[in-house]
Formats: structure tokens, sequence, C-alpha cells
């Protein structure tokens, strides 16, 4: 922040490379982008190895194998909804934006 | 007439050879190797056009970046089949795993493996192309994500294939 209220200071290499990286909606966008990455990397992999654990084997009594495929079918459709949101949170971002620009 | 013992002997043991589980352990490796291969190319090539069409538009990154997870997605498919026939390798020369059984997890491997080659070779190109032309008319969206669905879908078949194949 102090470095872009000064304008003697030379701008950073990030500056120069990124000219619109401060900009409120690019920072959103890469906010956003970090959190959804990190779920749809977490949640099918978390899913699949705890609900085989704890809900297939432990709950219902599931032979391993058993527990494996059907909750690595639940994964699989858990991996979908996650991108399905993703998808969802895009086209939202975009007619906020249209409405931002209307409204000016 | 009736056939002998021996015959029938050697046939269950041709049946419960001790080779069985390289086979079981082939479709592991073929179902993650060529599905990450797959994924790695999608990535690699979709990669290359965000790159260059995020250097005029950063903001549609949330947009652009849907053909790598796409990929990383048919990788999943290859992970979660591989998981499940691991689990189903046992040592061989029993009653419990015939050759059948791993022949049987060799195909299920490899119908996933190069289901998930394909289908991430599909993503790369049509994703690649899909955020170059994001990029200059953003209502290429909804296209975009329809043909990288239908891609996907074919790893998804694969991997149903696999399951169906690997249950036996």
């Amino acid at each position: 922040m102090a470095t872009t209220s000064s304008s003697s200071v030379p701008p950073s290499t990030m500056a120069t490379l990124f000219p619109n990286f401060r900009d409120q909606e690019v920072q959103s966008a890469v906010k956003n982008l970090l959190a959804y990455s990190l779920v749809i990397l977490i949640v099918p992999l978390a899913s699949m190895f705890l609900l085989k654990q704890y809900f297939f084997e432990a709950l219902l009594g599931f032979a391993s194998n058993d527990a494996l495929t059907y909750s690595a079918i639940i994964a699989v459709i858990l991996v979908h909804v996650v991108l399905g949101i993703w998808l969802l949170a895009a086209t939202k971002q975009e007619d906020r934006k249209k409405r931002e620009n209307k409204q000016d | 007439m009736p056939v002998p013992q021996a015959a029938v002997d050697g046939i269950i043991n041709a049946e419960q050879a001790l080779y069985g589980p390289f086979f079981g352990s082939l479709g592991v490796t073929a179902a993650m190797a060529f599905a990450a291969a797959g994924s790695a190319y999608g990535t690699a090539k979709a990669g290359t056009g965000i790159a260059s069409m995020a250097v005029a538009r950063p903001d549609l990154v949330m947009k652009a970046i849907i053909p790598v997870v796409m990929a990383g997605i048919v990788a999943i498919y290859g992970l979660v089949v591989a998981v499940i026939v691991s689990g189903k390798v046992e040592p061989g020369g029993t009653a419990n795993y015939t050759i059948n059984s791993g022949f049987s997890q060799f195909a299920g491997g490899l119908v996933c493996g190069i289901c998930g080659l394909g289908a991430g070779y599909a993503i790369g190109i049509a994703g690649d192309a899909g955020v170059r032309a994001l990029s200059q008319q953003p209502r290429m969206f909804v296209g975009m994500i329809l043909i990288l669905i239908f891609a996907e879908v074919l790893g998804l078949y694969g991997m149903i294939v696999a399951l169906i194949l690997g249950a036996t």
C-alpha cells in the first residue's frame, strides 16, 4: 500500500508484471480462486478415505472393499458438486460486475 | 467318460497361477499412469492458453481455470480406480485370487487409464482454444463449459466400466 501511494518510488516487479494486480476485482478473483482450488483438491481425497473409515466401515459395517467402492463413488459425485458450485460462482461474479458497470 | 483327476488339478493349478497379481498390479499402474498423463497434457495445454489470455484479462481467471480443474478431475478418476483395484490385489496361488481376477483388474485399469488419457487430451485442446476465445467474447463461457463437460464424460465412462470390471 505504501509503495502505491507515493509516486516517486519505482513500481515493484509485481506491479510491472501485473499492472492491475492491486485492482479490487482481480484481487477478489485470485482469493476466490485460491479458496476453490484448495476445496476441490481436499474434498475428494478427504471424503473418500474418511467416509470409508468412519462411515461405511465403522457405522454401517461394510467390508473393506465394498466400503472403498461406495466411498469412491460418493467422492466422485462430491467433486462434481464442487465443480458445479465453482461454475455458479464464476457466472455470478460476471453478473455482479455487469450490474456494477451499468450503475456507473 | 470321466475326466481324469490329474487334468482337473492341472486346470485348477493353472487358474491359481502365481503370476495373477502381476496383472492386477499392472492394472493399478495403468489406471493411474495413463490418467495422470492425460491430465498432465490437458493441464499444460490449457495452461498455456490461460497464461496468454490472462495477461489481458486477469479478472477472468476464475472462469479460465476451469479446463485445468476438469483435467484434474480426470486424474481423480484414475486415482479412485487405482486405489480400489489395489485394495483387491491379493497374493496369487490361492483360490481367492485366480488369474481371471488379475486379467479383469488389468482390463479395468487399462480402460480407465486410456479413457482418461483421451479425455485429458480433448480437455487440453478444447480448453486452450476455449479460454483464448473467452478473453475476446465472454459469452463463449457456456459453450466452452459444454464442450469440456462432454470431453470429461468420456473419462467418466471409462471409470464406470473399470469399476464394473474391478468389482467382479
